[in-house]
């Protein structure tokens, strides 16, 4: 536990001199692209010294260079060949800090991967009849069984869902309340360590400095998602390339996310067997004339498969529009069974919002909207992220919506339990361990 | 979206790094330093050795214009003279150097090409300067083709009645044929062509005669004359050599050969005194 604190304010520590700083990169690497955005913090003076157990105030951004380019090296959102993913940050960080016209030296990085686990846990403290202060807080956070000790898996949010002070739930700060028992629940979203060693390895080798992590399924919410929607409670599925990740919001906070190995590629790895054709010309099938909701007319409608190298006149082919469909459905049906599955264990059922959102690269294909609620049986939307300041149009989709959401987060990020001050902490200490970082900081 | 392109391609390591330093300000600031480090030391150098960079300024302008003359300006190290005998081969050697004193940079070739044309006994010249000093000459030089005998001198001429030479002799001229007669230059080619045709009998010919501005006649060393008409030459000329072939044979001499009435030659035979004529001649003489 305190080794997991350590590391965590460490990483704290580094976000908050990357916004001091001024400009910060933000760097989304996916199966199918790795996009980066540089946001210029303009109004830095909002930004209040690090307090633990203190919501940071917000700080405001403008996006002064962004750059996408086709991920390499990567699949399943784990690197797998360390100079292929390294040559594709490269390529990014290049272009983007040509356009911003400065140097990126700090990255805040985010990622969806198959491996993340979803764990709700919670811890009580009994005292004598008082007001709950932050101490208490941190004390009952202290006592969390956090199973982080195996060194397989890395705790990336470890987010406090709920307060409740004397057995009454719902308390979003319980500071100042007077009771006897608090207790806390809290989230913890963990992936496997590996995947975030190979990710910071590749980082350190385009020297680069990781200054803090997000998981796409957590931002990508942040990003899609209205304030009411995470108020009453919303399930974000996140339709990405190898990936396809779910996050439940409630009273604003991420209180379950879960992610299935399956995605867009898998489809139009599908049509790419299917047709025998090549992976780009699937993935333009699947673009241009990809559906999923059959009409009467797609047995007449043809569509003419892309050969190469083919002879023109003797060797074309031409598919009907059902033949598609008949190869995107079942995957898909495949992917949202999945979905359905989690969802159920989920007990999403019990909130009082019954919402869907779509976002990520899939939920482009078309009718996935009727589709999702059909299958699903709930009203569904398809978001697209908010806009930002200075956000070039051509990366306002739904496939930035994860590095858009962690543009927001970096402006406003929640509370963490390694925010809340722990009883273990000496005050004596940390006194030096500021006057250290004073110092560290100015010179 | 747009942006992804599938053929990206990738910086290298070293040109990322390099890339990355120069965005780095301490970077910016060390090239800064040098720069300024540099400017200072040349303007210690320049206070210390009390330099006057006006004419440090001139004196490298003239050192460098002074290159450039020695770089771009030519100057003549050979001539060389092709297609000519010698007396021409000097004459044109000459005058190429008097052109050369006057300034490389004003000689031109084409001028200098029209002053060797100039010279009588040139036809055709071609000059070529190249970049090592060398002036090549090529001439094609006019052929000496006959003799005209013209207000007691001897011109020499070519075959476009070009007067080559003007000798007060006619010695060392007899390979030549010679022409005599009023405004004989003017009919050169069909005396060539007459020349010619005399073929063997050439050596016999002692001169062309161009009579009365119209036709020719043909005096041979033996003292025989052939008048050849101003028309049907061709007839006149075969008439000819059958009686040049067979005048060996004949008995009694002849003195010419009238061939300006074609169709009725007239043919004068030279005539012999009776012998009184000559007894009363050779006694008149006695006294």
């Amino acid at each position: 536990m305190r080794k997991l604190l350590q590391s965590q304010r460490q990483l704290r520590q580094k976000r908050l001199l990357a916004i001091k700083k001024g400009t910060v990169a933000l760097l989304d690497i996916g199966t199918s692209k790795v996009m980066c955005l540089v946001v210029s913090i303009t109004e830095s003076n909002q930004i209040n010294s690090f307090s633990i157990g203190k919501s940071q105030s917000g700080v405001t951004f403008r996006v002064i260079g962004a750059s996408t380019t086709k991920s390499r090296g990567i699949r399943n959102g784990e690197i797998y060949e360390m100079r292929e993913a390294e040559s594709a940050i490269r390529t990014v960080i290049q272009r983007a800090q040509k356009m911003a016209g400065c140097l990126i030296e700090n990255v805040f990085l985010t990622f969806s991967s198959g491996t993340q686990k979803s764990n709700l846990i919670s811890s009580s403290i009994d005292f004598t009849q008082r007001e709950v202060t932050g101490l208490d807080i941190g004390h009952a956070l202290s006592k969390l069984n956090i199973a982080n000790d195996d060194l397989k898996t890395e705790i990336i949010h470890a987010l406090p869902v709920n307060f409740s002070v004397d057995d009454k739930h719902g308390y979003m700060d319980p500071r100042g309340i007077s009771g006897s028992k608090v207790a806390v629940d809290v989230n913890i979203v963990s992936i496997q360590s590996d995947i975030i060693k190979n990710m910071v390895t590749c980082l350190n080798k385009c020297d680069l400095s990781l200054a803090g992590i997000a998981l796409a399924p957590y931002v990508s919410g942040q990003s899609s998602l209205l304030e009411d929607e995470m108020e009453l409670g919303v399930v974000c599925i996140d339709l990405g390339a190898a990936n396809s990740s779910m996050s439940i919001f409630f009273r604003k906070n991420l209180i379950f996310s879960e992610s299935i190995r399956i995605g867009g590629n898998h489809i139009t790895g599908d049509i790419m067997q299917a047709f025998q054709i090549s992976f780009l010309a699937a993935e333009r099938l699947k673009v241009l004339h990809g559906g999923l909701m059959p009409t009467n007319s797609d047995d007449r409608e043809t569509i003419e498969l892309p050969e190469t190298g083919a002879d023109f006149y003797t060797d074309r082919r031409t598919i009907t529009k059902s033949e598609l469909l008949g190869v995107i459905r079942p995957r898909v049906e495949e992917i949202f069974d999945s979905l359905r599955n989690i969802l159920d264990m989920s007990d999403f059922e019990f909130l009082p919002g019954q919402k869907i959102v779509l976002t990520g690269g899939g939920s482009k294909l078309a009718n996935i909207l009727d589709f999702t609620s059909m299958f699903l049986g709930k009203p569904t939307r398809v978001a697209v992220p908010m806009r930002i300041q200075g956000l070039p149009a051509s990366a306002h989709g739904p496939e930035a919506a994860a590095v858009i959401g962690l543009a927001l987060n970096l402006a406003q990020p929640q509370d963490e339990i390694w925010d809340f001050k722990a009883p273990f902490e000496h005050e004596g200490d940390e006194l030096i361990r500021r006057t250290w970082r004073w110092v560290k900081s100015n010179w | 979206m747009n942006l992804l392109k599938s053929n990206d391609p990738a910086p290298s390591k070293l040109f990322y790094k390099v890339n990355r330093l120069f965005y780095k300000s301490w970077f910016k600031l060390l090239l800064m330093t040098i720069f300024l480090f540099s400017i200072v030391l040349l303007s210690i150098k320049l206070l210390h050795e009390n330099i006057n960079l006006n004419e440090e300024i001139k004196l490298l302008s003239e050192e460098s214009s002074a290159l450039y003359r020695g770089l771009t300006e030519l100057s003549i190290n050979r001539i060389s003279v092709e297609g000519a005998k010698e007396p021409l081969k000097k004459e044109i050697t000459i005058l190429v150097q008097k052109a050369a004193a006057e300034g490389f940079s004003a000689l031109k070739a084409q001028s200098l090409r029209e002053k060797i044309q100039k010279i009588n006994k040139v036809d055709k010249a071609f000059v070529k300067f190249s970049t090592d000093g060398l002036v090549n000459v090529n001439v094609v030089e006019r052929k000496e083709a006959l003799v005209f005998f013209n207000k007691e001198l001897y011109e020499v001429l070519d075959n476009n009645g070009v007067i080559l030479s003007t000798n007060p002799d006619y010695e060392g001229l007899s390979s030549f044929p010679l022409l005599v007669g009023k405004n004989g230059s003017k009919n050169i080619r069909e005396l060539l062509l007459l020349v010619n045709e005399m073929g063997s009998h050439k050596s016999d010919v002692l001169y062309y005669e161009w009579v009365g501005e119209r036709r020719w006649n043909v005096h041979m060393k033996d003292g025989l004359v052939f008048k050849l008409p101003e028309n049907k030459l061709n007839k006149a000329l075969e008439l000819m050599h059958m009686f040049l072939n067979e005048t060996n044979k004949l008995l009694k001499p002849i003195v010419s050969v009238d061939f300006r009435n074609i169709d009725k030659p007239i043919i004068k035979f030279k005539k012999i005194p009776p012998l009184e004529y000559n007894r009363k001649k050779t006694g008149r003489l006695a006294g």
